[in-house]
Parts: structure tokens; sequence; C-alpha cells
């Protein structure tokens, strides 16, 4: 509420009845604003809180009754596809709802459509400016009979309509409709003006509604769409799991025929025979190597793999991968070296995985290191971590091939071809996976023709 | 004439109008006139000659704060939606 310094009982009447007025004057523009703005704020709450155009319209409805104090508010909606109009809100000062229920539920569920014109809010809609009329049957054609409009009008004590069209830019979001039980004339100052900004702030909420609700719709849609492809996920990890151990007993019964023939026991072979069973053999391993990691990744996907940590040297377990992995780089005229470490803290892990991440990387060096190139396993401790690397004088891999490394599937092209066997595109995915199981990380750095290096790191404090 | 509780709401919506624009100003100057007595809600009851009264209540607006008053009473009556004619209203409400 305003303040007034009023005077009153002047030696001065003139001066101070002047200055009075004048105070009063500034007062009461104060007042009306101070209407208008609570009206607005009513509405700004009303579009915070609500989270339907439905529920928004109605509650609109009831505050300008309750506030403003008209004899009636109706508010009807466009439809989505801005060719129907629908009843969606009605307050009134007075009487029972049950005259409302044509306007709110219409008889086979007829719709004013807003191309035709005779009802006043497309008549307002289309001519984008209010409207006027002492009939309520204008806003209710064709919805309800002139019996039920007058039913209406004399439950509401309704002398007059108006005929406001919600609009936010170009879109059309329906039309708000006020009972007056008088004269369109007898409006007050402070009703017109507040009335003046009501119908954009009642257009801002209700648009507002009909967002959140198109983004609950489209959010609805991804939650279903999400949870059939979680299922057609859990199903494809089912399949998988099944398919390779179906796969792998089979091929482990080749594999074990194959190196009894190929070493004698089932007789002398001829040389062409022994090359063409090698690279059966061959083939039986890469195939088995594939199903174990596609079980692997299976188990990972499926939340069924479980780390089983002990005390892990890490320091002995390069030593262990480089004895294991020397032969394969003798032949390939590649140096297998393990930088001399110092004293480094035991960490907790399961020897296995990790055992299987330093050998694939190991194995990936020595796949992409040409004749005559090195790779070198080094450990150190960091803050909190410890790091292992392993660095190669191999090809390297070019920068916008780096995000795909450590998906899965994520060959990079060249890998084919350079180096067709024994490469799934699983092995980097698995390691990133069991080195994140452990809380550590995986990163690589690498510049094509200038070498890679793979580094990954164990959490010291582990119980 | 309309009876004394029509104007007894009549001029309880210009105390409350004339409140909203000069606060409790509205009231004491509404105590003032012969015939209105107003209780702690701001309701206020009239004894006497309803149109005489409510004249007297805004002319003693207007004696302070000008014909702007008025027209502030005048939109109080059009705003409360009380069903009073015209001619019960008083001259200077027309």
């Amino acid at each position: 509420m305003p303040t007034s310094p009023v005077f009153v009982g002047s030696s001065e009447p003139n001066e101070l009845t002047r200055v009075n007025e004048e105070m009063y004057k500034q007062n009461l523009e104060l007042a009306i604003r101070n209407k208008t703005l609570n009206v607005l704020h009513i509405v700004s709450t009303i579009t915070i809180n609500a989270t339907g155009a439905i529920e928004v319209s109605q509650k609109i409805a009831d505050a300008i009754v309750t506030e403003l104090k008209f004899a009636s508010v109706f508010i009807a909606l466009s439809d989505t596809s801005g060719k129907e109009l629908r009843f969606t809100a009605v307050a009134q000062a007075a009487g029972s709802n049950d005259v409302y229920e044509p306007l709110l539920h219409p008889s086979d569920n007829r719709t004013i459509a807003l191309t035709d014109r005779g009802n006043l809010m497309t008549d307002a809609i289309l001519d984008r400016e209010r409207k006027i009329s002492g009939n309520f049957l204008d806003v209710a054609t064709p919805l309800v009979t002139q019996e039920a409009a007058d039913k209406i009008e004399n439950a509401t004590h309704t002398e007059m309509i108006i005929t406001y069209p919600l609009f936010l830019g170009p879109k059309t979001l329906g039309a708000l409709t006020l009972g007056l039980a008088k004269k369109i004339d007898d409006l007050s100052r402070g009703e017109k003006e507040t009335l003046d900004e009501l119908i954009g702030a009642v257009s801002i909420a209700i648009n507002r509604a009909q967002l959140i609700e198109d983004i609950k719709s489209a959010n609805d849609k991804l939650t279903t769409a999400n949870n059939q492809l979680e299922l057609m996920d859990k199903l494809k990890d089912e399949f998988v799991s099944v398919a390779s151990h179906e796969l792998r007993t089979p091929m482990t019964a080749i594999k074990s025929y194959t190196w009894m023939v190929l070493n004698g026991k089932a007789g002398s072979l001829e040389p062409k025979a022994t090359e063409y069973l090698n690279r059966v053999y061959i083939s039986t391993e890469r195939l088995i190597h594939l199903i174990n990691e596609m079980l692997d990744v299976s188990r990972i996907e499926s939340g069924r793999v479980t780390i089983k940590k002990t005390p892990l040297e890490m320091a002995k377990l390069l030593l262990d991968v480089q004895k294991e992995l020397r032969g394969r780089a003798t032949e390939c005229s590649i140096s297998l070296t393990v930088e001399e470490v110092g004293s480094i803290p035991v960490v907790q892990a399961d020897s296995e995985r990790i055992h299987q991440v330093l050998e694939n990387l190991v194995g990936n060096s020595l796949k992409f290191t040409p004749k005559g190139g090195s790779i070198t396993m080094g450990v150190r401790k960091t803050d909190g971590f410890l790091e292992t690397h392993v660095t190669d004088t191999g090809r390297g891999i070019g920068a916008e091939q780096i995000p795909l490394l450590f998906k899965k599937f994520g060959r990079l092209e060249h890998s084919l071809v350079a180096m067709p066997e024994n490469s799934t595109g699983l092995g980097l995915f698995i390691c990133k996976q069991y080195v994140e199981l452990h809380g550590g990380t995986i990163r690589v750095q690498s510049e094509p023709d200038k070498g890679s290096t793979f580094t990954f790191t164990l959490p010291i404090s582990q119980p | 004439m309309a009876d004394a509780s029509v104007y007894s709401a009549l001029v309880t919506n210009i105390v409350k109008s004339q409140f909203d624009v000069i606060g409790p100003l509205a009231i004491d100057q509404a105590k003032m006139v012969n015939g209105i007595t107003i209780d702690t809600s701001n309701t206020a009851t009239i004894r006497g000659n309803g149109k005489e009264v409510l004249a007297n209540l805004v002319k003693q607006f207007e004696q302070l704060f000008g014909q702007t008053s008025v027209e502030v009473c005048k939109d109080a009556i059009k705003e409360s939606g009380t069903p009073v004619s015209d001619n019960d209203l008083p001259e200077i409400l027309q």
C-alpha cells in the first residue's frame, strides 16, 4: 500500500489541497500498479508451479474470478494442430458448475473449428482483437443451444462478455473470455489496465505449460524407446553369451585335434597338408580369441565381471609379460624391454585382469610396430596412483582416430590392412573397462609415424 | 431507495478502495462522516439516509483529495458488483 503524506487542517488551504490532490493522484497510480502487479504475480506463481496447460488455464481462471471479481471466466485452448478450440477451464463467482458441462464435455466430443467464423472466440483469434457481446451463445456456439447459453448467463449473472485472443508470436494458443455482471463501460480504470497486462501473462503461462507437456511427452516416448533398447541390448548380451559358449567348445575341440594331427599323432603329413592345417590352427586360435573377447564384453556389459583384488607387484607383472611375449617380439625383430623400476608400492588389483590389460597393450604394439622397432614397458608412482605405460615406435595413430580406440569394435582403418590376424576391435574396450573397474584410467598419446604410448593407472590406496 | 445493507456494502467498498490508495487515513476520514460506523474488520455499517451518508463520504474524500478521489469512489461502486440503480446513487457518483 502506498504511503500518503496527507495534510489536514492547514493554514494555507489552497496550496495544501493542491499538494494533497497531487499526492493522491500519485498514490492512485501506485495502487493501480500494485493491483496489476499482484494479479501478475499470482499468474506468475501459477506459471512456475503448474505443469499442464489445462491445469494452468483452470488456475488462472480461478485467480481472475477471485482477484478481479469478474462474474465468470472461460478459457478455450487450441489443439496441437491449431485447427480446433476446446474449453479447458471455467470459473465463476456464483452458481453451480453443472451448467458448464456442455462446454467442458460437449456431446459427440464436438469442438469449435478455428477456421469457422461466427463464434466470438474464433472471430477474436482470426481478427487478432478482443470481441464483445451480450449473448453468451456467441462464445459457446456450436457446442450448446441458446437455452443452455441462457442458463450459463443466468447462473453467473453475466451481462456482457469480452473475449481476448491468446497468442504468442504467430502461435495461436486459444481465447480467454470474461463474463461481466456489468456493462463494459462500467469497468474501472484499474480493471482495464490490469486486463491489458494480464492477457500477455496468461499467454506466456499457457505457452510454457504446453511446452512442458510437449517435453514430457517427448521424454515419455524416449523413456519407452530406451526401455525397449535396454531390453533388446540385454537379449543381445544373452544371445552373444550363449552363442559364444556354444562356439567355444567345438572350436577348442577343432584346435586340439588339429594340434594333434600337426604333431604327428595321426601319422606323418605331406608338407602341403601341414601348411593347410597350420592355417586351420591359426584361424581356430583367432576364432577362440574372438570368442573369448566377446564373452568378456558380454560379462562386462551385463555386470557379471567381479574384480578379485589381491596384492599385485606391478614390476613383477611387467617382467612376466615381457617373458611371455619375448618370443613373438624376437620373431618380429622387435626389442621388448622393461625400464628399470625403483621402489614402488604394491597395489590391490585383480592380477589376472591387469595381466590381460598389459598383455593386450603389448600385443597391440607388436602388431603395429615394424621390424627393428622397440617396445618399452615401465611403471612409476604418481599422486595416489601407479602409472604403467607401454611405449612403441610403431606407426602411431592419427588424432581423429584416437577417440575410436577404446570403443567396441573401434578397430582403426589401417589395422585390418596392416595386421589382420588376432584383431577383433574389442581388446582396448576390454582394457578400458577392466582398468575403470579398478578405479583407474587409461589414455593414449600418439602421432602418426612417431609411435604410441598407452598409459593406465591403478589407485594405490585400495583396501 | 435501496436498503441500508446495500449502502453499507457500497460504503465498505469505497473505504476499501480508498484504503488501497491512502491507507488507514481512509478509515479515519470515513469515521468522521455522520452515520458511518466501521468495525475492526473494516466493514462499514450506516445509519440514517443511505444516499445522503454515501454522498457525505464521497464529499469527505473530495474535500481533501479532489475529483480524482471521487473517480476512485465511482470505480469502487463499479467493482463492487452491488446491484444499485443510478437513482439510488447520490448525484456526485453519477
